[in-house]
């Protein structure tokens, strides 16, 4: 249990502890969020770990309670200075083939193909919703949980969903 | 059991059921089982940030420093180029009001400026170039060297080794030379002086007079003004440099004066000027004198 949730909501400032406690919580969090934005793993972990950087030189002035969304915009603002050279293209694995067996080699492959199909179209799904419907898929993030997060309202969320899904759907559909 | 697994039972799909899946849980199905993890560890990742916040409070150092230095640099710089400029300025001997100044200049050459007068010359280079300015009235006493130049609003004077008295107030210039040579260059024309001999500048041209006492040359050096036909009102002017008061003078006054006085005693001097002048005079506190013509 972190001890993000204590008392000290509303005091300012936090120490090596607090910061290591931070890290452990969300550096993978964040990780995952700015690979979703951009599908490299370097330039992720570049970005969270300057974001944490950036936590530690404003210690003096972080407050314990906002310090997780704080720490999205920040690694969200880190990342508008690259500039996309090229277009996104977002790897997974997929594990719904682990330890599992299929009727025929040919399912197995019509399942594969259906993966790849999904990946490819969330390549090119634009980015806000692409990262509200992993968040909410992969990280099984809440509606208000990802609201808090990026900093937007939980009806913003709702709209994003809605987007990826559409998008998703119409595009699987028209490659089947 | 898989996260998140929707409608499968534990180890199988079958492909009957997933045809019978709508898109939506399809898509569904396979986006929950996506999965990503980073390529370094997290202890890694800690400490590549702790590295990073290291590098950064060394480079903060070292633009600190480098500002600092170039703080302290440009100081310097500021400091050099005063020192140049100061002493590149030229030196300026003033005598003010009631003071005659005794001078040497870095040749040997000797200056003695009368009151209300200012001389100014570069140190640097004066055995070079012997080149001095002059407002008002100073004597000279030049040793051997090269060129020695004198250069006033009205007229210059160039000599190479000799002593001579150069006065150039507001519209009078003269020269009196003691010993030796003087060249004087003035109103578009030139005249070479020898011992006891005078240039005056008169309406724009040199008039050269010979024959001058040489015990008469240049006497405020000691104290003791002799004037021979001077206007009024240049006689009141001197008394005001030598004694530095100021004089009111009522009454218009074309006149000439010729006579001495010395400058030992205010009281003596107006006396000796306003009395064979027909003047009535009033001194007020040693610093104001008051004149007007006596009251028949």
């Amino acid at each position: 249990m972190s001890i993000l949730h204590s008392n000290s909501e509303i005091e300012t400032g936090i120490d090596k502890r607090v910061f290591e406690q931070l890290f452990d919580d969300y550096y993978n969090e964040l990780y995952r969020y700015i690979f979703y934005k951009c599908g490299q793993q370097d330039l992720a972990n570049d970005i969270v770990q300057d974001t944490f950087v950036k936590v530690w030189e404003l210690k003096d002035k972080i407050r314990i309670k906002t310090a997780r969304a704080l720490m999205y915009k920040m690694a969200g603002n880190l990342m508008i200075n690259n500039i996309k050279r090229h277009k996104t293209v977002i790897k997974f694995q997929q594990t719904i083939f682990d330890d599992r067996t299929f009727e025929s080699p040919e399912f197995e492959m019509e399942l594969k193909e259906f993966d790849h199909k999904l990946q490819n179209v969330l390549s090119k799904l634009n980015e806000k919703s692409r990262v509200v419907f992993l968040m909410s898929r992969i990280d099984q993030m809440t509606y208000p949980e990802i609201a808090n997060n990026l900093g937007i309202s939980v009806k913003a969320v709702e709209k994003r969903m809605k987007k990826a899904l559409e998008y998703l759907r119409i595009k699987i559909e028209q490659k089947i | 059991m898989k996260k998140g697994a929707l409608n499968i039972s534990d180890n199988s799909l079958s492909k009957s059921e997933f045809d019978e899946m709508p898109i939506e849980d399809k898509i569904d199905l396979f986006a929950k089982n996506l999965n990503h993890s980073n390529n370094i560890a997290k202890a890694k990742a800690l400490g590549n940030i702790y590295s990073k916040i290291a590098n950064q409070n060394n480079s903060k150092t070292a633009i600190k420093l480098k500002y600092y230095y170039s703080v302290a640099a440009s100081i310097l710089i500021i400091i050099l180029f005063s020192v140049f400029y100061l002493n590149s300025l030229p030196t300026r001997i003033i005598a003010s009001n009631g003071e005659n100044i005794d001078h040497f200049l870095p040749d040997g050459s000797r200056v003695i400026i009368n009151a209300g007068s200012e001389i100014s010359y570069y140190e640097n280079d004066f055995i070079e170039k012997r080149s001095i300015e002059l407002k008002g009235e100073a004597f000279f006493s030049v040793v051997r060297g090269n060129k020695f130049q004198v250069i006033t609003y009205l007229g210059e004077i160039e000599v190479l080794g000799t002593s001579f008295n150069v006065f150039a107030r507001d519209k009078s210039f003269n020269v009196e030379c003691l010993t030796g040579r003087v060249g004087v260059l003035a109103g578009k024309s030139n005249v070479v002086l020898e011992q006891g001999e005078k240039a005056e500048l008169n309406n724009n041209k040199i008039f050269k007079t010979s024959n001058i006492d040489v015990n008469k040359i240049a006497t405020w050096r000691i104290g003791e003004f002799n004037f021979d036909n001077k206007p009024l009102i240049s006689i009141f002017e001197e008394i005001e440099r030598q004694f530095d008061v100021n004089i009111t003078f009522t009454g218009i006054d074309n006149r000439f004066f010729t006579g001495n006085f010395s400058n030992k005693n205010l009281n003596e001097v107006i006396e000796t000027v306003c009395l064979p002048m027909k003047l009535e005079y009033e001194i007020i506190k040693d610093k104001k004198v008051r004149i007007n013509p006596k009251k028949e």
